[in-house]
């Protein structure tokens, strides 16, 4: 029992003792901090996702004081945070146009595209990747181990029939998805745009009739139905120009969707 | 005090911290990019662990062993160097804000260095005496802060060298300081 008391008793004299030193010491060689960097430090929603290109949210309510860099920056804060910090720094600060979100380009899920061989290995998309181009038949296609929905912060990705799905209310299109896709099938689209070729396969139209049944062959057809230009076709891919679809004929648009031969052009909202 | 010279030279060359005993690696790789950093980490170092090692000799012998508390060694010397580096710090960060950004994470980091309270815990196992134990500190610090300086003189010079992509960044680091351990063998025959 004694030796218990003298142990307690020690180490709390000894814990005192370098506590005491710590506080002499920081009054001492204390540094006075801008206080407007803690006011603009919590306005920042502190999620800490680095998207705004700073370490965390700290760095960055220091970057927006100093070096007066731009509050536009982080996607994720609400546009009344933004104009909170404006009015304290006494800045104008510009709202961005329209939402982004993030949108996955590939339709081939594991079931609708074959397997090359099995694969063994550890169970992510960048090991799979990193293994001889992966086992899926489409090296430009999803590999559907959920790299990007375990890196997601904000919980807007989920794995639907072996693609994932973005949530879009909850996606703040922070970039990590886009990041964390070692074959780079995410873009960002603005919110309210529904008229999509979600797929990202540059293979000639045999190969790619081969390995996917809805890959985009390049056949063009898109091209020519469409005729403001909406659809470009590059390295047997179609893109979709959004705002040329905006203004496109909505007949037109049906009969695009209609004709092409491998379904590919979709309204996914 | 020939015995402490040869406590001295021992920990700085013979055996030194980081290139024999291989303790201390992670400042050792995150702050040998530029000698400017590596020589203010390698001040860093030796300061905490001369203090360190005077205070954890001082509580061996008074509290430690009187009392048969043996097994609260490593506890307590965790919270002398705990609280070492944070004064440390608060220095830097007043006196040289620069430098305090230059070491970056690496400042604090000091504490989980396993070079430092490696040292606390030999002075403790080999029975050194107080004054023994600061040669012991001194020549430590002086031995990682050599590694650091030297390591970081060549990395500086690996910029400019043509080194293969598979081996660029930490890959030739590592090779770089293992031919280093290699060199530094050839002290073994001194004492």
């Amino acid at each position: 029992m004694n030796e218990i008391i003298i142990a307690v008793l020690g180490m709390g004299i000894l814990g005192l003792f370098w506590g005491l030193i710590l506080v002499i010491v920081n009054k001492k060689f204390h540094v006075d901090e801008n206080p407007l960097i803690e006011k603009i430090i919590d306005c920042l929603p502190g999620a800490n996702c680095g998207a705004c290109g700073f370490a965390g949210c700290n760095a960055f309510g220091e970057a927006i004081v100093d070096k007066e860099v731009d509050p536009v920056l982080c996607p994720v804060s609400e546009s009344e945070s933004r104009q909170e910090v404006a009015k304290i720094l006494g800045r104008e600060v510009k709202e961005p146009e329209v939402k982004l979100v993030a949108k996955l380009f590939c339709s081939g899920a594991r079931g609708i595209v074959e397997d090359k061989a099995d694969y063994m290995g550890l169970k992510t998309c960048a090991a799979e990747n990193v293994t001889l181009g992966g086992t899926k038949a489409c090296h430009y296609g999803c590999l559907g181990f959920a790299d990007c929905v375990a890196v997601c912060p904000f919980d807007a990705l989920k794995m639907e029939e072996g693609l994932p799905l973005v949530d879009k209310e909850k996606c703040t299109s922070c970039g990590k998805c886009i990041d964390a896709c070692p074959r780079d099938l995410f873009k960002l689209v603005p919110i309210d745009q529904e008229l999509f070729v979600p797929c990202s396969s540059k293979d000639n139209a045999p190969i790619a009739k081969k390995v996917c049944k809805v890959a985009c062959i390049g056949c063009k057809i898109c091209e020519r139905v469409v005729t403001n230009g909406t659809f470009v076709v590059k390295d047997f891919l179609a893109e979709v120009d959004y705002e040329k679809a905006k203004k496109a004929d909505k007949k037109e648009i049906e009969e695009v969707i209609a004709k092409c031969p491998q379904k590919i052009i979709r309204l996914e909202d | 005090m020939a015995k402490n010279i040869v406590i001295f030279i021992s920990a700085a060359l013979v055996n030194n911290f980081v290139l024999a005993y291989f303790l201390g690696i992670c400042p050792f790789l995150g702050v040998s990019k530029k000698t400017k950093s590596a020589v203010s980490m390698g001040l860093a170092v030796i300061f905490v662990m001369v203090i360190t090692a005077i205070i954890s000799s001082l509580i061996d012998t008074y509290f430690l062993k009187p009392f048969n508390l043996s097994y609260l060694m490593n506890v307590s010397f965790i919270l002398v160097i705990a609280s070492l580096v944070q004064v440390v710090e608060m220095f830097l960060r007043k006196t040289s804000k620069p430098l305090y950004e230059a070491l970056g994470i690496y400042l604090p980091l000091i504490t989980t260095n396993c070079a430092i309270l490696g040292l606390a815990l030999f002075g403790v196992l080999r029975e050194y005496t107080l004054v023994q134990n600061i040669f012991f500190g001194l020549g430590a610090g002086v031995g990682f802060t050599l590694a650091l300086v030297i390591m970081s003189g060549i990395r500086e010079e690996l910029e400019f060298a043509d080194v293969p992509k598979p081996f660029k960044g930490v890959p030739i680091a590592l090779i770089t300081a293992g031919c280093l351990s290699l060199a530094f063998m050839g002290f073994a025959g001194l004492i």
